[in-house]
């Protein structure tokens, strides 16, 4: 029995690398029986299709995908993600699976004292407490942002994945919308993330990665963005932006794709764009300037993007 | 806190308030406002400190407790002082602060080129910005009676003993290069011995008080020993040795001396004086009472930092890029230079978190602490580690046996308010809130309050 098709008959929580699931089990967060799983051959490492498309085994670490330099050309955002994420030694071990369904980092959540939506309790104490490195897009009744970079990288690039039990799933689809405050993602009970999908590159697109943070490396990002484009004769032909730590999951900027969707690429037109980052934004109290900073990314790739 | 300044139509300082409103939790004691009553003379100083306590976590002092938070108002009104006065500030402070150690140090400052090209304020209009800026630190030189130290040879070695311990401040060094230097041997063939209480009475690790307080009496015994040595030695030195010491410890038997701090020579330089003597009577009172129930001396001139500080503000994203710290230390002599340069430049790195990331963050409603993890507390980490340019300004001690005080804490007073001084001269924005954090700056960078 492979330690994969263990699942389907048992209850507990996966372990992959564990740079996530050991800290809350340490604390007390999390209990109950694990299952450590590990790679089988179809779920790890890149499998090139024909047509330069993408599937990486979800057992594939952060540190490989940022390493790939295949990859790192054909998927430049990705890369560039996977690189800025934590720490040296937890890309060297955390898995592309473990980082899409790891739980949030909630300061609350994270507190073995404290109750919350996320733990059978019934309100949200970050909410009316201090939720500094909240979301400033409320979607629903939890306010912690969705933590996975690697999420709103897929995001970007509209991959798919699969599972041992269901097949091109959005982003959307894993993560869900951000409505159901007690769960970090839609995977069912026992699901297992095997790969994920990404179709080939456009001709002559770009792509990069910004987070703002406090520090210059290893922290949580107070706002992330990874940006796409094709720019032809001048004009963006193509546009997709998605934004991690502002929301309870990653968000596509649609208004300002639409506003920069055939347009110049000038400074003006991409300042004016840029302001409609916050489109659709409700902050809370604590996290207006999570607005400012995602605005300030927007224009940052963007003009690096165009020059 | 509150801050007001009120120099004189001639500019000098006329009048000094600062009023400190501590949140100490279920403690007591801050003493923040306290600590601008020794420097910046002025004909009226108003200073009060007061605990606000609530039943969160007792909030523990760090290095050098009271002093940054002091120095982050005190220095930035005095920056705000010389703009408003249009008198360059390091020039302000030159003539509103007469201590000797630190007018040293201000022309060493003024002299730095980053500090003679700096732009004027607020004429940059990029996404990123440069600003330079100065700020001023003092602690009190301390050292603690009936501290001993007792120096033997024992087998031919040296050992120097007594009751102190070192926190990986560079106690241990200290003592060996201090023996070694004496007998003109390797540190590594002093043999120190501390962390027992069995020793000699030795002074605690607080207060910047260690170096000041083993040195002297460490230097009494060490006398004592090489007469007892030379005296009781099994034959002579060859003639024209060079390592006579080595030679005579060889043939000496097991002996051993020792010292207790002596007090200081009334012999000092100009200006320098103890600091409690600009508070009459009631500074004597306070020095008595000291000496009494803590058996602590405050003793005469002042340990001294001055930084000079260059930020790059990205202004987009409200990020703060600390890029080369010059920082000017009075401690009188450097008795183990490796080990100061690192307590100045950790010093410097320490003030950084304190200016930009360190803050413990609580749950209004309960009090839970929600930074309890090196995650969620936010230090520097090697890349926020700016080019770090350590000068150390060896005079100013002569009356201390020895000549060297402590440098533990004096070291960081200085960085917060240098830090907010670069960034107001970059940006023109003034941040009086700590830590600088991307939420406050680019908040104050569109002239709102940050949440
Ligand atoms: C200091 C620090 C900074 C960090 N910064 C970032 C950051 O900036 N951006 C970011 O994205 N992450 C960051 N991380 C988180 C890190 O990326 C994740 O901990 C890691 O990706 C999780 O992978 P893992 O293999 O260790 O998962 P594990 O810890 O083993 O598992 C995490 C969760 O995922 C589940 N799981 C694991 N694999 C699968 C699978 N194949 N199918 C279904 N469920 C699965 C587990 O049951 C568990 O609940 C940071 C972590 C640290 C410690
Ligand atoms: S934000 Fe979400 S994770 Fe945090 S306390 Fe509220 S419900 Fe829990």
């Amino acid at each position: 029995m492979t330690p994969t098709t263990m699942t389907a008959t048992q209850a507990g929580e996966f372990r992959a690398a564990g740079t996530d699931l050991s800290e809350r089990r340490r604390s007390g967060v999390s209990t109950g029986p694990l299952i450590d799983i590990s790679a089988a051959p179809d779920t790890i490492g890149m499998h090139w299709g024909a047509e330069g498309s993408l599937r990486i085994g979800a057992f594939t670490t952060i540190a490989a995908i940022a390493a790939d330099a295949r990859l790192a050309a054909a998927y430049p955002g990705i890369a560039a993600s996977a690189q800025g994420l934590a720490t040296p030694q937890v890309r060297h071990l955390a898995t592309l699976g473990g980082n899409l369904a790891q739980r949030s980092r909630c300061w609350y959540f994270r507190n073995p004292h404290i109750a919350c939506l996320k733990k059978g309790g019934s309100d949200c104490p970050a909410r009316s407490g201090n939720h500094l490195y909240h979301v400033a897009f409320d979607l629903g009744p939890c306010v912690a942002p969705h933590p996975s970079t690697m999420a709103a990288a897929l995001l970007a690039y509209e991959a798919k994945i699969t599972t041992d039990r269901r097949s091109s799933l959005t982003i959307g689809d894993l993560l869900g919308d951000g409505s159901n405050g007690t769960a970090d993602n839609a995977l069912q009970p026992g699901e297992l993330i095997k790969s994920v999908a990404l179709p080939s590159p456009l001709q002559g697109e770009r792509a990069l990665y910004k987070r703002a943070i406090s520090r210059t490396h290893a922290e949580w990002p107070l706002v992330e963005l990874c940006a796409r484009a094709v720019i032809r004769d001048g004009a963006f032909q193509f546009v997709r932006l998605a934004a991690g730590g502002i929301a309870p999951v990653p968000l596509r900027l649609v208004a300002v794709e639409a506003t920069l969707q055939g347009k110049q690429a000038s400074a003006a037109t991409i300042a004016s764009a840029a302001e409609q980052a916050t489109s659709g934004a409700k902050p809370l109290p604590m996290t207006g300037y999570k607005l400012d900073l995602l605005k300030g990314v927007v224009q940052d790739l963007l003009e690096r993007l165009t020059a | 806190m509150k801050i007001a300044l009120l120099p004189s139509d001639q500019g000098e300082l006329k009048a000094l308030s600062l009023t400190a409103y501590a949140d100490t939790g279920a403690a007591t004691n801050s003493t923040i406002a306290a600590l601008a009553r020794l420097i910046y003379p002025a004909e009226g100083k108003e200073l009060a400190d007061f605990d606000v306590i609530s039943n969160l976590p007792a909030g523990a002092p760090f290095r050098g407790p009271g002093g940054p938070p002091m120095a982050f108002a005190l220095e930035q009104a005095i920056d705000e002082a010389a703009l408003r006065m249009n008198v360059d500030p390091i020039a302000l402070r030159k003539r509103w602060d007469p201590d000797p150690n630190r007018q040293r140090l201000y022309d060493w400052a003024s002299s730095l080129d980053v500090w003679r090209n700096r732009k004027p304020i607020a004429t940059q209009s990029g996404r990123y910005r440069r600003g330079v800026g100065v700020a001023t630190g003092y602690w009190l030189y301390l050292w603690q009676p009936r501290s001993k130290v007792e120096v033997a040879v024992k087998g031919g070695r040296l050992v120097a003993s007594t009751a102190t311990q070192d926190i990986g401040t560079g106690t241990r060094t200290v003592i060996a290069n201090t023996v070694a230097r004496e007998f003109g041997l390797e540190p590594h063939e002093i043999d120190v011995r501390i962390g027992d209480s069995k020793l000699p009475e030795g002074p605690g690790s607080g207060g910047s008080r260690v170096t000041a307080s083993v040195i002297p009496p460490m230097l009494l015994a060490i006398e004592k020993l090489k007469a007892a040595i030379q005296q009781n030695a099994k034959r002579q030195p060859a003639p024209g040795s060079n390592a006579p010491w080595r030679e005579w410890l060889a043939a000496s038997p097991d002996l051993s001396a020792s010292g207790v701090r002596p007090e200081d020579s009334r012999q000092m330089a100009p200006g320098i004086e103890s600091p409690l003597k600009q508070a009459g009577f009631m500074g004597w009172i306070f020095g008595w009472m000291m000496r009494r129930f803590s058996n602590l001396v405050i003793g005469a001139g002042m340990p001294s930092s001055v930084q000079v500080i260059e930020v790059e503000v990205d202004t987009w994203l409200g990020h703060v890029r600390v890029v080369n710290v010059h920082t000017g230390i009075a401690v009188g002599k450097i008795v183990a230079p490796a080990l100061a340069h690192s307590q100045a430049a950790g010093a410097v790195i320490q003030g950084i978190g304190y200016a930009l990331y360190e803050a413990r963050e609580v749950d209004s409603r309960t009090g839970d602490v929600l930074s309890g993890g090196m995650e969620d507390y936010r230090i520097p980490g090697i890349a926020d580690t700016p080019v770090i340019d350590v000068h150390f300004d060896q005079g100013g001690f002569d009356h201390v046996l020895g000549g060297s005080v402590g440098i533990g804490e004096v070291a960081t007073v200085p960085t917060s308010p240098a830090v907010a001084n670069a960034i107001l001269n970059a940006t023109g924005v003034r941040l009086t809130e700590l830590p600088i954090r991307p939420d406050r700056l680019v908040a104050a960078l569109k002239g709102r309050a940050a949440a």
